[in-house]
């Protein structure tokens, strides 16, 4: 939309500096071998924005459970675990780059904690929106725990891509302020 | 009773910014209206891309055209739309948790009534959205831009979880 646009010709002197992506952010081997996180990966990294990386949410878990040969309800909830975990993985990782970043920026601390109070606010909330889609879901797919982890993952996803956007803008300003303290 | 009365009438409530909405703001819903339409019929899961679709059109239309002002007034109208959505399925929503409650004598499959679930979620998610859109509006630091970001933010926070509503009618 629009005003992404009006954000990144603002943004992009500073973005343009930056290298913070995806392609930085690795997850840990998959337990699961019916599930390749690096159909994920390629999707992120063939996305240019935000909206586009949207679309990406569950292209692993999804060829994951087609090529199960059989139950595929069964098959359904071990994919859904499998990419909720890489996504986990994921914004574990870029929150704590976040925070490292803010903190480093912030002299008086105030981003830093406005961010770990956000992460707090965000994750009781996905915790209860989890819940209640557990109970009003109308997919029906498999049992109630494969609908609150198909949840779980989609909003740690959208939060991750949220994040990553952040992080992306931060590593610009700390790698600016880094120059201009060496400058001095 | 009373103090669920009081979260749940406040459900959507926020202090927005004075902003200087020119009267001849051009804003009309249609746009987003008529894209939400198209996509209930067709693609459910996607329907956040009508999000903003009215307030493009309106800043396009403006007096001095497309700019952070323009954007601004026109996306805090678009915010008004998807508040009025989000207020009209939750009073749905609650009715529907009513009923299903009453048919199980207030008690759900784990203790807790569909009515307190809805609130909890209802609450977690206005915290949830006031920490989101501070936070990024910071990034900015207040300003203009600081602004538009801001209401951008509540928007899509709002669509997101009317959406979310809208679907669990569907399944209550």
């Amino acid at each position: 939309m629009r005003l992404a646009c009006i954000l990144a010709v603002i943004a992009s002197p500073i973005v343009a500096e930056g290298s913070y992506d995806v392609y930085d952010l690795v997850p840990e081997p998959a337990a699961l071998q019916d599930y390749d996180p690096d159909i994920l990966l390629n999707c992120l990294r063939k996305s240019g924005s935000r909206e586009s990386r949207q679309a990406c949410i569950g292209v692993s878990s999804g060829a994951c459970f087609r090529s199960a040969s059989d139950n595929h309800a069964i098959a359904s909830i071990a994919c859904t675990k499998a990419e909720l975990d890489d996504w986990d993985a994921r914004m574990n990782r870029v929150y704590g780059d976040l925070v490292h970043y803010q903190t480093y920026r912030d002299e008086n601390q105030l981003a830093v904690e406005e961010l770990r109070e956000m992460q707090r606010a965000w994750i009781t909330f996905r915790d209860t929106a989890c819940k209640w889609d557990t109970f009003t879901s109308r997919r029906m797919q498999g049992a109630a725990e494969s609908d609150a982890d198909y949840c779980m993952m989609v909003l740690t996803a959208q939060q991750t891509l949220f994040l990553m956007e952040r992080a992306r803008m931060e590593l610009a300003r700390v790698n600016r302020i880094a120059r201009e303290r060496a400058a001095k | 009773m009373m103090r669920i009365w009081i979260i749940t009438s406040v459900a959507t409530m926020v202090l927005l910014p004075q902003l200087a909405v020119a009267q001849d703001m051009p804003y009309d819903p249609a746009a987003t209206q008529s894209c939400l339409a198209e996509m209930a019929d067709t693609d459910m899961e996607n329907t956040n891309v009508c999000v903003g679709r009215s307030a493009e059109q309106c800043a396009d239309a403006s007096v001095g055209g497309f700019s952070t002002r323009s954007m601004t007034a026109c996306m805090s109208a678009e915010y008004g739309l998807f508040d009025e959505m989000l207020n009209v399925e939750y009073a749905k929503v609650r009715g529907l948790a009513a009923d299903l409650d009453k048919q199980v004598n207030g008690t759900s499959f784990d203790d807790v009534s569909m009515g307190d679930r809805l609130v909890q979620m209802q609450r977690a998610w206005i915290a949830y959205r006031d920490a989101t859109c501070a936070y990024e509006r910071r990034q900015f630091d207040g300003g203009t831009i600081g602004e538009l970001v801001y209401i951008d933010c509540l928007t899509t926070l709002t669509a997101d979880q009317a959406f979310r509503l809208q679907n669990s009618v569907l399944g209550l």
